[in-house]
């Protein structure tokens, strides 16, 4: 399950910080909410703040490359920041920088050797 | 000899892939892999468990999903089965080449590849659906995580 936190707006762009796992449950409600956001800024940039996001599979990708894609089509951009380790591995296979800018967690922050959230 | 394994049986809601992730990286936990390899697992378990859910039982919470997850030394194997339409086409579902929205499935079997050291899968339409996956923890692999 994931969570959306507070979309912080600034000039040209909005932050929004995502918290949970991106898998099969987050899929539909978090889609809905971030073309709520995308729909009440419609000049802006999407940032997604993923440092409380530990956990992404394919289902996850999904959901980011739609929102991806849509803001594509709008001629807007979509960046990741804050990424941690597991889920930029999973980005990375996927292509994703290819595509999009994707900032990792910086290394001094977080517990990120620890076995936490299995 | 299995060291050590479980046997999970649980409906196909979509929250219950977390619990299969869960079960199994912790199972594999006693076996020497590293974080890495745990977070691997975790989403090599994720995308069985979702394929199962989303297009064994194409998105029906009645059906059942099992994972069974054995440990034997250092070698973790996995069984994720469910009893739902099943694949007349293994070999093109496990084909990684996106077709539309359709890709789903060839990406999450892109991903169980990439992160466990065999898969195999037995499907065919009615008789269901089981992908077998194996990973061996790596000496050293604990000593990396210090690093």
């Amino acid at each position: 399950m994931a969570r959306m936190g507070r979309p912080e707006a600034g000039p040209g762009r909005v932050v929004i910080p995502l918290a949970g796992t991106l898998d099969l449950t987050s899929l539909k409600g978090l889609r809905d909410e971030l073309d709520d956001v995308i729909d009440r800024f419609p000049h802006s940039d999407l940032v997604l703040e993923l440092s409380g996001v530990d956990f992404i599979d394919s289902s996850g990708l999904g959901l980011l490359l739609g929102r991806f894609r849509r803001l594509d089509g709008l001629g807007r951009s979509l960046k990741l920041i804050g990424v941690r380790a597991p889920v930029e591995k999973v980005l990375r296979l996927s292509g994703f920088h290819g595509i999009m800018d994707v900032e990792p967690l910086p290394r001094a922050s977080g517990p990120e050797g620890k076995p936490m959230g299995l | 000899m299995d060291t050590n394994f479980f046997v999970l049986e649980f409906p196909s809601h979509s929250q219950n892939v977390g619990l299969a992730r869960l079960a199994a990286a912790i199972l594999a936990s006693e076996a020497g892999f590293s974080v890495e390899d745990l977070e691997e697992i975790k989403v090599a378990v994720s995308e069985a468990v979702t394929n199962a859910i989303v297009h064994g039982y194409e998105g029906r919470t009645n059906g059942v999903v099992r994972l069974e997850a054995r440990l034997a030394g250092n070698r973790l194997r996995l069984l994720v089965r469910d009893d739902g339409v099943g694949m007349a086409d293994v070999a093109r579902a496990l084909d990684p080449v996106p077709a539309g929205d359709a890709d789903h499935v060839g990406l999450g079997f892109a991903f169980m590849r990439a992160f466990m050291d065999e898969v195999e899968v037995e499907s065919s339409p009615g008789a269901g659906t089981s992908v077998h996956m194996e990973k061996v923890a790596q000496v050293g692999d604990l000593a990396r995580d210090r690093q």
